[in-house]
């Protein structure tokens, strides 16, 4: 064995895994890592890059997804700092995990036992990996929370009383707590805000320099689907795809010149510093309708304002809307005088970080929550204001369409794509997925779907697909003005650039109008013509998208710009 | 705290009253003379001059509202009246025949959680995903048929097996400890069934959830996740049904008494019904809406401390 210190903290040949019988999820792959270097493994989800991170661990079969079979690990190599691995016993592995090499999982969310503080997770690593007593410990969990950016009284508190970033930190704290040499962060930043986000990049990028107990810097080995969020960190890259590294090489050398066609395509898939109009995939053409009739049959030609008067109303026009609830006993207002203007066949797009009142807003607008004061029109009538009820609404519903974040979870669950489309295109009057199999055959093929997905069902289907069925159920019943809610957040990059130009290209083919809501501010950019900033509740700053990203006027702004990852090399 | 005792008091005393009134006038509505059940029964064959004497002395002349609230007063002095049948005080009966149904019920509730919990740690060490899916099935379907099946038929074939076919135990209750296993098991295993089932899915839930797999990356063992974060929300649910199961206890003490002709709660009630004693009906129901309420109030207090989530 070499003398610690002159071999990599990580060294992996070959390193194969299968579930059961199944084709392998990782072929192959070799990876090193030395202390104090960052190496990133980008690809898709379904590439291999959370099981390549587990098997780090000996942990490939603990996926949060069981798939059919158990792991079969093989490896020529597996050596953490020095020490070969192949063989492990139960309890070797258990000083690896955590002594040598510390995790922080993907779900920062409910990756916290939320029946337990903060301070007895803490306790937990220490416990199993130092002698400290008792008393020591709480003293070093407290140094640990200061160390990633918490106040010691974090100790006492549990998951629900954290926001997103807070529990990314505290999980950060866990996995360095007993110092082990390398530190994997699976998509770290998934689900949290882009300023949070930032922040918490800036903590792993500190983490791992030279420090009194570890003058060679901790190894960080992240795992993203994001080329952006890890360009700015990275000294090498490793773009994984079907399990296979694809390329790999200096974070400069991948990120400048790629050489292989799947690294373009993930490069020209993020959105930032891409101007509106721009696609972000390479490969996929527009689907392209066949010369059948068009999906908007019931709406009538959008640039023709049907009053025929003279300035043609605004799609969408919200005044003074503003929405109060009970927090905590005390009134809270969500959403604070909120107002906008959405033009006929344009975009709008709504930025702001989590509790923002973006969500709130777009309720408001799709009429779904009652608004204590303002008013919204639709095409110049009124539509959601004092003395308008649902009733008064449903006849023009079919006007007004929404996409959610997280399709899957605002599909019935034992309806299959067919009977999704059907029951909106019907206005809920019909599932029969055959009678209507025209129409259906017709939304799936405007969004780019073959027509055999409408006897699938949803949860057999991609996140990518799934938007996509999402949007066909959207545009079913003919709707001019779409309030998009997040919805590319869920997904990776390179499937968010599919659903971005999907949006394009419906946008320019149907006149469609569009408020697009999202904490993305890469992603907002890249779709709207108008741009409002929220924070609060309120509107603190609107404008032309171009103007309000040249020029930022507010603070606030220019934080959000600040965070926002862009693709550095 | 205070505020969360004062309210559960007030709701308690409430359930109680309603209670009473429920029986009160359940009991009026069944045809038939409370003074023949005093005198022995319908078949009794009382003389009407003893049936008016019965009436007077008992106070079932007066007009049904003054019955009531005689009642009501009575019942806020702690006097449950006296027993029709047995011609002694509810109370003392009552206070006689608590103890042995309270420690039948908490044997048997305690068998049923180490049966559960045992059954659901056990099924989640299968590891690999086939034995997942056998141990699960295996589980499950104990749990299944612990659950559908009724007490006296449990009750019933366990005396078959164990007391008449190979003699290991008493098929009636007596004073030994041995006397106690055959009504504990009947009790203990349906309840066991349903708690095994949701505590089985909770545990299997937790241990699968990213919070256990982070456990597992700081190097716990799979014991300690066990231990440190899947016995808590295992045990949550469980907690949370303590109140049904202490009902599901009670009305099923009712059977296993008769059954194994041990004397208790149950099975003065049964008594008590069938002679139409309705003091002591009312004084059983009573103190076991009491008990109820009690426990109930345990089982709330137990969640907020193991779920910290509640009292926040």
């Amino acid at each position: 064995m070499n003398a610690p210190g002159t071999e990599p903290l990580v060294d992996v040949a070959g390193l194969t895994v299968r579930f059961g019988a199944g084709e392998p999820v990782v072929r192959g792959l070799d990876l090193r890592v030395a202390a104090g270097e960052c190496v990133a493994i980008v690809g898709e989800s379904g590439s291999g890059k959370s099981v390549t991170a587990r098997a780090l661990l000996g942990l490939a079969d603990s996926g949060a997804a069981g798939p059919g079979g158990r792991a079969r690990v093989h490896t020529d190599r597996l050596r953490i700092r020095g020490r070969d691995l192949r063989g492990a016993t139960a309890a070797e592995w258990r000083r690896v995990r955590g002594g040598e090499v510390g995790l922080v999982l993907q779900d920062a969310l409910v990756s916290l036992d939320p029946l337990r503080t903060v301070g007895r997770h803490l306790d937990d690593v220490l416990r199993l990996h130092t002698d400290l007593g008792p008393a020591n410990r709480a003293l070093r969990a407290r140094e640990l929370l200061a160390d990633v950016g918490l106040s010691p009284a974090t100790a006492d508190q549990r998951a629900e009383q954290l926001s997103g970033g807070m529990r990314q930190r505290a999980l950060i704290a866990t996995a360095i707590a007993a110092g082990p040499g390398l530190l994997i962060a699976d998509e770290p930043t998934t689900a949290l805000d882009a300023t949070v986000a930032a922040r918490v990049m800036d903590l792993l990028a500190r983490l791992r320099r030279p420090s009194a107990t570890r003058p060679g810097g901790t190894g960080l080995l992240l795992i993203s689907h994001d080329l952006a969020v890890v360009s700015s960190v990275a000294d090498r890259i490793l773009v994984m795809r079907d399990g296979e590294v694809v390329e790999s090489g200096p974070a400069a050398q991948v990120l400048g010149s790629p050489q292989h066609e799947y690294t373009r395509l993930l490069l020209a898939a993020v959105p930032a510093g891409k101007p509106r109009g721009t696609r972000l995939t390479v490969t996929e053409p527009a689907p392209q309708s066949p010369s059948g009739p068009s999906p908007m049959r019931s709406a009538p030609a959008p640039s023709v304002p049907s009053s025929g008067r003279m300035p043609p109303a605004p799609a969408l026009s919200a005044r003074g809307l503003t929405k109060t609830f009970l927090r905590d006993g005390a009134p809270f207002a969500a959403v604070d005088g909120v107002g906008f203007e959405l033009p006929a066949g344009r975009t709008v797009g709504l930025v702001g970080e989590s509790g923002s009142g973006k969500t709130t807003t777009a309720r408001l607008v799709l009429g779904l929550a009652e608004p204590d004061a303002g008013e919204v029109s639709l095409f110049g009538e009124r539509w959601v204001g004092p003395g308008l009820r649902e009733r008064d609404r449903r006849p023009r519903r079919a006007q007004l369409g929404a996409v959610y974040q997280d399709p899957l979870s605002s599909f019935d669950p034992r309806a299959d794509v067919g009977a999704l489309l059907a029951d909106a295109a019907t206005g809920g009057r019909s599932r029969n997925a055959r009678r209507h199999r025209e129409r259906i055959r017709e939304l799936l093929d405007v969004v780019g779907l073959p027509e055999g997905v409408a006897a699938r069902h949803p949860r057999a289907l991609s996140g990518g697909q799934r938007q996509r069925v999402a949007i066909a159920r959207a545009l079913a019943p003919g709707p001019r003005v779409i309030v998009c809610d997040e919805p590319v957040s869920a997904l990776d990059v390179s499937v968010q650039a599919q659903i971005l130009d999907l949006l394009d290209d419906l946008q320019e083919r149907l006149g469609l109008s569009y408020l697009f809501i999202s904490h993305d501010l890469a992603v907002v950019r890249h779709v709207s013509d108008h741009l409002l900033v929220m924070q609060g509740g309120r509107i603190v700053e609107s404008g032309p998208a171009e103007d309000v990203f040249a020029d930022p006027r507010q603070e606030y702004t220019r934080q959000l710009l600040a965070a926002s990852p862009t693709l550095e090399g | 705290m205070t505020r969360w005792l004062l309210s559960r008091t007030a709701g308690g005393l409430l359930v109680l009253w309603a209670v009473a009134t429920l029986i009160f006038l359940g009991i009026r509505l069944v045809p038939g003379d409370p003074a023949e059940a005093i005198m022995g029964g319908p078949g009794s064959q009382a003389p009407p001059e003893a049936l008016e004497a019965a009436r007077v002395e008992y106070g079932l002349d007066r007009p049904l509202p003054v019955q009531y609230a005689v009642m009501l007063g009575n019942l806020l002095r702690g006097n449950l009246g006296t027993s029709y049948s047995l011609r002694v005080p509810v109370a003392d009966v009552v206070g006689e025949q608590l103890p042995g149904t309270l420690l039948l019920a908490l044997l048997s509730w305690v068998l049923a959680w180490i049966l559960a919990l045992g059954l659901a740690v056990l099924t989640s060490l299968a590891r690999g995903p086939r034995w997942r899916r056998v141990a699960d099935r295996i589980g499950s379907g104990l749990e299944i048929v612990a659950a559908a099946v009724p007490h006296f038929w449990l009750g019933s074939v366990l005396v078959l097996v164990f007391a008449t076919s190979l003699g290991w135990l008493p098929p009636v209750a007596d004073d030994t400890a041995a006397g106690l296993v055959l009504p504990v098991l009947t009790l203990a295993l349906p309840l066991a069934g349903f708690l095994g089932q949701i505590m089985r899915e909770s545990l299997a839930t937790a241990l699968s959830s990213p919070f256990a797999l982070a456990a597992r990356a700081r190097g716990e063992s799979e014991a300690g996740v066990l231990l440190h974060h899947g016995l808590r929300h295992a045990a949550l649910p469980g907690i949370g049904l303590s109140g049904w199961a202490l009902g599901s206890l009670i009305s099923g003490a009712v059977v296993v008494e008769s059954l194994f002709a041990r004397p208790g709660l149950g099975r003065t009630l049964l008594n008590a019904v069938t002679a139409r004693d309705v003091p002591l009906v009312t004084g059983v129901v009573l103190v076991s809406a009491l008990t109820y309420v009690v426990v109930m109030a345990l089982a709330d207090l137990a969640e907020r401390l193991a779920d910290p989530r509640i009292s926040a």
